[in-house]
């Protein structure tokens, strides 16, 4: 099965979303990354005397219950969310694939690693989250670590089909006995067959883990303050809804867009890298 | 089944019967709940440092901390406490609250009816409203209602639950005052009780609502277009027949695979539907014992949970398999 970059590049973007989307996430990283240029204000400038201000030309997105500016608190919580999204990705990435390969190389490891990973992704994450949290403590890099968990079983799950496969593909190779292949024509066969499922999981585990950092933090369990996490801004501006909406519904407004856009790129993805289309 | 039956555990002709099956999973769920009970009790061995330590504060004197080892019983080897820790929970005594000093037990008694009802409310109406929404969807396809409501439900899956609740707070509580707040009014089945759990229920039942909506609308469409219905409209019935006589029954049964599985997420979003709506249910008891570093408390929640969920799935996988048989074969 070949894959062609110009054809998969091609084929998604013929899909609105998947570019909308794609947009949406490369301008938050650009955000994300020039933060401290992007910012009209320091997010942790306190200025109660200007407190849940509505959005005007000074501030952008008003501001929130200590007069911090909203704008530049929810520019630098852009590039918390991306830092957490892909730390925790990348641990349920490595995770997975160490579990998912001990699994595939070692049939009597495979079915206990594999019962155990389908125990986990039967029970609801958020309670995972809270136990881990409640071991560890409340704060972000154990959220992160928590949210990184989370991610494991699936990775297994793609590591170790891979890798059967591999090793199927490789007693074939023996039985043949001829010179023509080695491993390295069969990496370039599933190699870009493993890549292609990766990228489309780890797109759609991305706006996972985003949102589900901004529900710890919601609920106390991730970010501690001053940390201008998404969630966390939410959480501060509960309180005081009725007074100043706009404190909570521009930081729900960035989760949902940015959630959404990863929703649609891996969509996206999924069906340009799907070669039966 | 009676052909097939056989005294011995083994498998007959290929076939077991429900009975047989029904053994077989339970004894399945038996490693998982000690597996589970495991996880919990080491949850407060987890903790970077001394557990004691952690619970008296960084400036309490040894003794205090020593004292404190010694009433958990954290100086005894690891299956000394394990067995304990099991013994205890197999007798009802899951320990105090480190935080109000009542027993885990009577903390959690108070609290999990309170989320059973948000829980059942929610499903009942994601159910409710869901389905039918899901099925006129299908039925009137690519009409603006199906274009709008689909739209809606895709919005519900993908906003996260807070901001669903403080939407709904916003709109229907702070705005337009139709409903409280927050806070716990009572039993269901008052009226002030009814009142308080509406907007709860609501946030946590939009998105299973939603899914709901989605899957259903699916599953109808691809059973209109099966060879019995075109055979039924052939036949002359009338289309309502066709619809919601044959179409639906079929459409149907995928839905209630579904709905089985939206439990766990259920349970997921009732905690962060609680802590919104300060609705005092399991959900807010755990937060709060982590933020306090309530042990005990965490611990009797997550054990409590966790073995809800095993018993749920496990029912619902004998209602599968009585209902389906092909889930017993092979």
């Amino acid at each position: 099965m070949e894959v062609s970059f110009e054809k998969v590049l091609r084929k998604l973007s013929r899909n609105p979303g998947a570019m909308v989307g794609l947009f949406v996430l490369i301008l938050m990283i650009l955000v994300a990354v020039f933060a401290p240029s992007v910012a009209t204000h320091d997010p942790n400038t306190v200025d109660v005397l200007n407190k849940l201000a509505r959005p005007s030309a000074e501030h952008y997105f008003g501001t929130d219950t200590l007069g911090r500016d909203l704008f530049s608190r929810l520019v630098h919580g852009a590039r918390i969310s991306l830092a957490v999204g892909l730390i925790a990705v990348t641990i349920g990435l490595a995770g997975g694939a160490l579990l998912g390969t001990l699994a595939g190389y070692y049939p009597r490891l495979d079915s206990i690693i594999m019962r155990l990973m389908d125990v986990q992704m039967a029970f609801p994450d958020i309670l995972l989250a809270i136990a881990i949290i409640a071991a560890l403590g409340p704060n972000l890099v154990n959220a992160i670590i928590a949210i990184g968990i989370q991610g494991i079983p699936v990775f297994a799950r793609i590591t170790r089909a891979c890798v059967l496969s591999v090793r199927e593909e490789l007693y074939i190779e023996a039985a043949r006995a001829v010179g023509a292949g080695n491993s390295r024509i069969l990496a370039r066969h599933v190699l870009p067959n493993i890549l292609a499922t990766l990228l489309v999981y780890c797109t759609l585990r991305l706006g996972t883990t985003i949102l589900a950092a901004a529900i710890l933090s919601f609920l106390g369990l991730g970010a501690q303050p001053p940390t201008p996490e998404w969630g966390a801004i939410v959480s501060d501006a509960r309180h005081v809804l009725d007074l100043a909406p706009h404190a909570a519904f521009f930081p729900i407004g960035a989760i949902f867009l940015t959630v959404l856009s990863l929703n649609l790129l891996g969509d996206g993805l999924r069906d340009a890298l799907d070669p039966r289309l | 089944m009676d052909k097939y039956f056989d005294a011995s555990w083994k498998k007959v002709g290929g076939y077991t019967t429900v009975g047989q099956y029904s053994v077989k999973r339970i004894l399945q769920a038996i490693p998982v709940l000690l597996l589970s009970s495991f996880l919990v009790f080491m949850i407060i061995h987890l903790v970077p440092g001394n557990p004691a330590r952690v619970i008296a504060g960084p400036s309490a004197p040894e003794e205090t901390v020593r004292e404190i080892e010694k009433k958990l019983g954290l100086d005894q080897p690891l299956y000394v406490q394990y067995l304990r820790f099991l013994g205890g929970a197999v007798r009802g005594d899951l320990g105090k609250s480190l935080h109000t000093r009542r027993s885990v037990v009577l903390e959690l008694a108070r609290a999990f009816p309170k989320t059973l009802e948000l829980t059942t409310t929610a499903m009942v109406l994601a159910v409710l409203f869901g389905v039918p929404i899901g099925v006129y969807s299908a039925v009137h396809r690519a009409s603006i209602w199906d274009n709008v409501s689909m739209l809606v439900a895709l919005l519900g899956i993908t906003m996260p639950v807070f901001a669903i609740g403080l939407i709904l707070m916003w709109v229907l509580a702070y705005r337009f005052g139709l409903f409280p707040i927050s806070g716990y009014g009572g039993p269901i089945w008052t009226v002030k009780g009814l009142r308080h759990v509406t907007l709860p229920a609501l946030t946590l039942a939009f998105i299973s609502m939603g899914l709901l909506a989605r899957f259903t609308r699916s599953s109808m469409l691809e059973v209109l277009g099966e060879e019995y219905v075109r055979t039924a409209r052939a036949k002359g019935l009338a289309e309502r027949v066709v619809v919601y006589r044959h179409a639906l029954r079929n459409a149907l049964l995928p839905v209630v695979t579904v709905l089985g599985t939206q439990f766990g997420g259920l349970l997921g979003g009732a905690v962060v539907t609680e802590t919104i709506f300060a609705w005092p249910g399991l959900g807010r008891i755990a937060i709060n014992g982590i933020l306090t570093r309530d042990f005990p408390i965490v611990q009797g929640v997550v054990l409590l949970v966790a073995a809800i969920f095993v018993v749920v799935n496990l029912a619902v996988d004998l209602l599968y398999a009585f209902l389906d048989p092909r889930i017993r074969y092979g």
